[in-house]
This record gives structure tokens, C-alpha cells and sequence, in this order.
């Protein structure tokens, strides 16, 4: 996947199997899983915040997967200490489950392929959901018998990944934010939504990432200069730099002129950066 | 005419529909001066925001009952009184007996024009074919126009059809079409023609168009209200059933919920050359009306933000050369979706059909 880190591609991949989505597989969905919540906070039996990626909960086995999504192998042993000392009651509160009293649950771990090895040597006997292109397989064991069996065989998986779901991150390429930023500058210029068609980078950026007041300050900044990096890049193209301003004495920008001409400058700087991030994996 | 009320208006149209029948039927009467009611999806808060039209001059008359108005336009190429019934707030009826040259073209404009929070409905092909199957079918028109060619169009199988045929056996012949290996991509149906009995006597006869214009002729206005609503329901059930689908986050102190979910355009005329094929759809022209940027993921896979210029809405896709999957963020208006629908079946593939959760076909 050109562009989409394997992180952005695992939240994706992993609300996938809670929905309908066309090829995709949707075994969470068939257990009863849904979608709790998209970055929650869990307080364990020590005290210490928990952030993990996904609550998946299934009222008909009245049971919740706590999963982190690993586009990496950076796991360390505090972060496994933190998830080993979850407790049911770190989880209870707030759950959307119908019979709580007999709520249980688990951490599960997902990853890509490439880092299957090195991550099941750190992550001890958690179950980990392991994505390739053609199928979705499970390394250690679920406590949950339905969910073991769901997974128990290889998954095929026949089409692409869904991609819309959760949008990007701090890691993904600056190609891939450059179409949540031009396609919010379209909707701004039209002016039928919004207030303005002027808008600053934080706001632009809470309208793209719809997880924005949550995310750490290191993450924030790293993505306020990617967005600063595609706005300056449309400064610079002569397809654009007449379609785009900078607003005199504020930290915001608006579109000046017409929309096509706009969307191939936009494709452009697309493209461009598509290859400037060639260049520098080179 | 100034009409007081619901009851008025009613009379009216029941003396226009028997009186215009009875002069067709001796040939004194033209089709153009017919009864004519042209559904509108409006997202307007009140009929005072409804948009001026340029080349048009107009005035709007508040009736006896709020939800009933009489729009008055003129131009130097003619003039026409529509009677808008707005008892749905979503979606207007506009009853009309002036000539269809004229009432048409206002019409066209006055929906099309960017950001003006109307909307045609757009009636997919599946959906004019259950409205036949569902009274006695009296013939189809089918329009077709491959938008997407490029190049040497001698070598593609189809690039437009047109056709109208009235008549008993007029299902028969769309089935033979429909067998044809060249032509079943190009069997857009843009129109049907059924004719409703209330009481095995009475009844009308309507031609239905894709964009929801339905002309009457017959000796029963109760017959042209009840198939009017019966297909205004129908197509309203429709659109929130897709927007029962939008993605929606909301935040909350614990992280953040996540409702809804993706739907596919399935194709049976498979896309050769993707990238084409957007810059065809995305052109931000009619008749798709789409902005949008895209990035390859993959060679046969592409993530696309688009924005749809007639609401200025978003819309989320992805496409494969068999698929495009549908995204639709929250607020943003189902109609969207049947319009990309409906034109895919105009100017591409008259065989896609729209898929839901649970593989239900909603389209």
C-alpha cells in the first residue's frame, strides 16, 4: 500500500472485520463485534493510563478485544506490563455491553506480516491477528472459544483493504494527508458547510483527523508540519500558486480560483510527492 | 389562477388531467401542455430561500395552507405557474400544466445550478423497473452514453443508444436487449410508462423519467396523487436507508464512538484504465458533478476524496476496476449517492447495482 503506513492500514484492516465492507472479511462482525471505541483510555489495577487503539465489543458473547495495532516492532515491556495488569473493571466503565456482570475481555495484538516474528517474541502469550495480503492468520491462542474458532484457520482475503475508516496518522506520507487537506480547502471554498474559507493549520487538521484532541503533542506536531509542508509545496507549484493564498498577517490560507484547474494542481503536488517520498527511501 | 387551498388545487388539476385527455384523445390537444409533476429533493429550511434563477423572472404566492405555494416565472420565451406542495419538507411535488418546452428547462436550471441545496431525485434503472412491475407496464425509453471513451470509438461496442418503444410488448423487447452481449451494458432505462386503476375504472397514465418528472394523462387525479406518493415513499425509504449507512465519529471522554458503514458500486462492465476513468469522473463536470483527488494504492486500487459540487458535500471512495466503494460522511446527503448510482448506469454500466451491509442490495 503506496503511502499508507502499516498503522493507518491496521486500524483500517481491523475495523474492516467489525463491518460490512466489500471483499473485506467480517468475522468480528459475525461474532456480534462493533466498533466501542476508536482510541480508548483504560485505567488499570496500578493506576496507569492505558491508550489502546480499538474496543471491540460483542454484546451476543458479551465479550471486548482491547487491540493495539502494531505497524512496528517497537513493543516494550512496560507497555505489555501496562496491558497485563488490565481488569475487567478497567473496562467495565462505560461499556455499551447489555449484561455487564458478565463482561469479560482480552488484548489482542495485529499486525503485518513483516513484523510477525520479532513481535511475538516480546508480546508473550497475547494473541496477535497477523494481516498479508492474501490471508489473516493467529499466532498464540484466544481465551474466548468462539473468537479461537473464528480464527482458529487461515482467512483468506481476496480484495483490497478498506481505507476510509480511519484516516491517517503522523506516519503516513504527506500524499496521502494532502487529499484529506485539498478536499477540506474545496469544502470551505464553497462555503456551505463551514464559516469561512479561511482556515488555519489546527483547525484544518481537526477537520481532517477526527481524532485530533486526543492525539499526543509530538504527533500534533509532526502532522502540523506535513500539512505546513503540502501548503507551502502549492506556494511553490505554478499550477497552483494562483489558486491558493496565503492570508496577509494570519496563519491561514483560502482558494482563489476555479475548482478544476484547482484539483489538477492539487494531483500534481499528489504525484509530486509520491515521488519525493521515492527519493527518500532511497 | 390563484388557488386558495389543497382542495382547490386539487379540482383544478383533475379538471386540466380529464379535460387535455379528452382533447389528446380527438387530437386538438399537444403532450407538451399535459399535466406534468416534477419531484424535487429540496435541503432548504423554507420555500422563501429557494434560489433566484438567472434569464428568469419570478414571484412566489402563499396559498390558505402553509405548506401549499404558487410559483409564477416568466422570461421572454414564455411563462409558467407551478403549484408547489411541500407537505413532505424533503421532497416537493411541482404540478404544472404549462408547456413542457418551457416548464423543463426552468426546471433544469433552476435544480442545477451549483450549491443551491435542491436536487433532482435520481431513480436508478432497478428502481423504474419495479414501478412497472409493480402497475400495468406500458412501454420504456432507454438512454445511453458512454462518457468514458477515449480515443477510437469505432472499436468500442456501444458508445450512445436511445430508444422508445410503447406497447404490450415492450417488456419482451427489453428482455431480448438485455441478451445481447454488446448491447446489456448500454440498457440504461431513463424512463417507464405504467397506468394505475383506482377501482378497475378510473385511472392515469404516467411516463416516468429518471429525474423524477412524471407526466399524466387519464381521467383520475386520485390515481396520479396515489402513484406520485407511492413513488415518493419509495424513493425516500431509499435514500435513508443509505444514510443509515454514513460514517459517523462523535467524541466522548472515554475516546471515540463509530457508527456506520461503507457501500459498493458493483460493476459488471470491469474499469480498463483507472486512472481515465476518474479524470472523466472527477472533472468536477456534469453529469457527475464530483471533485476530487486520488491516490494509486496500488496499481488496481485507488483511494479518492471527492466533493460533491451540487451540495458541497463530501464523499469518500475507493475504486478496483469491479468495484467502488462509498463512504459517506455524516450529513452528507444520501441523493448523493443515488446520483453517482444512476449515472454510472447513464454513462457506463446500465448493469451496476448498489450493495449495503449484509449484502443487501439497496439498488
Amino acid at each position: 500500500m503506496k503511502g499508507l503506513s502499516d498503522h493507518t492500514l491496521l486500524m483500517n484492516q481491523m475495523v474492516g472485520l467489525c463491518k460490512k465492507t466489500y471483499g473485506w472479511p467480517s468475522t468480528l462482525k459475525e461474532l456480534g463485534y462493533f466498533v466501542e471505541l476508536i482510541e480508548p483510555i483504560f485505567v488499570n489495577s496500578e493506576s496507569k493510563k492505558v491508550n489502546a487503539d480499538l474496543r471491540l465489543t460483542s454484546n451476543k458473547l458479551v465479550h471486548t478485544l482491547v487491540t493495539e495495532c502494531k505497524g512496528g516492532v517497537t513493543v516494550d515491556d512496560q507497555q505489555i506490563e501496562k496491558y497485563a495488569k488490565l481488569t475487567v473493571e478497567s473496562i467495565i466503565r462505560k461499556t455499551m455491553v447489555h449484561d455487564p456482570r458478565r463482561l469479560e475481555f482480552e488484548v489482542v495484538f495485529a499486525t503485518n506480516i513483516k513484523f510477525k516474528d520479532e513481535l511475538l517474541e516480546r508480546i508473550g502469550t497475547f494473541p496477535l491477528l497477523v494481516f498479508s495480503e492474501t490471508e489473516l492468520t493467529k499466532e498464540n491462542k484466544f481465551q474466548n472459544k468462539e473468537v479461537e474458532n473464528a480464527f482458529s484457520s487461515p482467512i483468506a482475503i481476496s480484495t483490497k483493504p478498506p481505507t476510509h475508516f480511519y484516516p491517517f496518522n503522523d506516519q503516513d506520507d504527506r500524499a496521502l494527508i494532502a487529499l484529506y487537506v485539498f478536499q477540506k480547502l474545496v469544502v470551505l471554498s464553497l462555503g456551505t458547510r463551514e464559516d469561512s474559507s479561511e482556515i488555519d493549520i489546527d483547525t484544518l487538521l481537526s477537520k481532517i483527523q477526527p481524532f485530533w484532541k486526543d492525539i499526543d503533542e509530538t504527533k500534533k506536531k509532526a502532522l502540523r508540519g506535513k500539512v505546513n509542508d503540502i501548503l507551502f509545496e502549492c506556494q511553490k507549484k505554478k499550477e497552483l500558486k494562483e489558486y491558493l493564498e496565503k492570508v496577509k498577517g494570519k496563519p491561514s490560507w483560502r482558494i482563489t480560483k476555479s475548482l478544476d484547474a484547482f484539483r489538477k494542481g492539487c494531483q500534481k503536488i499528489i504525484d509530486d510527492l509520491e515521488k519525493q517520498r521515492k527519493l527518500d527511501v532511497w | 389562477m390563484k388557488l386558495k387551498n389543497r382542495r382547490e388545487l386539487t379540482q383544478y388539476l383533475e379538471d386540466r388531467l380529464t379535460k387535455t385527455y379528452e382533447r389528446l384523445k380527438e387530437g386538438k390537444e399537444l403532450e407538451q401542455s399535459l399535466l406534468k409533476t416534477y419531484i424535487i429533493e429540496s435541503n432548504l429550511p423554507a420555500i422563501s430561500n429557494i434560489p433566484v434563477v438567472s434569464g428568469y423572472s419570478r414571484d412566489i404566492l402563499t396559498t390558505e395552507d402553509n405548506t401549499l405555494f404558487i410559483l409564477n416565472v416568466h422570461n421572454k420565451r414564455g411563462r409558467a405557474t407551478f403549484y408547489i406542495d411541500t407537505l413532505n419538507p424533503r421532497f416537493w411535488f411541482f404540478h404544472t400544466v404549462n408547456k413542457s418546452e418551457f416548464t423543463d428547462s426552468f426546471i433544469n436550471k433552476f435544480v442545477t445550478s451549483p450549491l443551491n441545496r435542491l436536487d433532482f431525485p435520481w431513480f436508478p434503472i432497478q428502481f423504474l423497473e419495479e414501478r412497472g412491475r409493480e402497475e400495468q407496464f406500458r412501454g420504456f425509453s432507454l438512454r445511453y452514453d458512454d462518457k468514458f471513451i477515449e480515443g477510437d470509438e469505432d472499436v468500442v461496442p456501444i458508445k450512445t443508444l436511445s430508444m422508445k418503444l410503447w406497447g404490450n410488448t415492450a417488456p419482451k423487447v427489453l428482455d431480448i436487449l438485455r441478451q445481447d452481449s454488446e448491447l446489456k451494458h448500454a440498457i440504461a432505462l431513463s424512463g417507464v410508462g405504467i397506468k394505475h386503476f383506482i377501482n378497475h375504472e378510473d385511472y392515469v397514465i404516467n411516463d416516468i423519467t429518471f429525474q423524477g418528472k412524471f407526466t399524466a394523462r387519464g381521467t383520475s387525479i386520485d390515481s396520479h396523487f396515489y402513484v406520485l406518493q407511492k413513488v415518493q415513499k419509495t424513493y425516500e425509504e431509499k435514500v435513508k436507508l443509505i444514510e443509515d449507512n454514513s460514517i459517523t465519529i462523535s467524541s466522548t471522554e472515554t475516546g471515540f464512538k463509530f457508527y456506520g458503514q461503507p457501500m459498493a458500486i458493483m460493476l459488471k462492465k470491469e474499469i480498463e484504465d483507472l486512472k481515465s476513468f476518474l479524470d472523466q469522473l472527477l472533472s468536477s463536470k456534469s453529469p457527475f458533478r464530483l471533485w476530487g483527488v486520488s491516490k494509486f494504492l496500488e496499481k488496481d486500487f485507488v483511494k479518492i476524496n471527492a466533493v460533491d459540487l451540487h451540495t458541497g458535500h463530501e464523499l469518500n471512495l475507493e475504486a478496483a476496476p469491479e468495484w467502488i466503494r462509498i463512504y459517506l460522511p455524516q450529513g452528507s446527503c444520501g441523493n448523493t449517492v443515488l446520483r453517482l448510482l444512476t449515472n454510472i448506469q447513464h454513462y457506463y454500466d446500465s448493469d451496476a447495482i448498489l450493495e449495503g451491509d449484509e449484502n443487501e442490495r439497496i439498488i
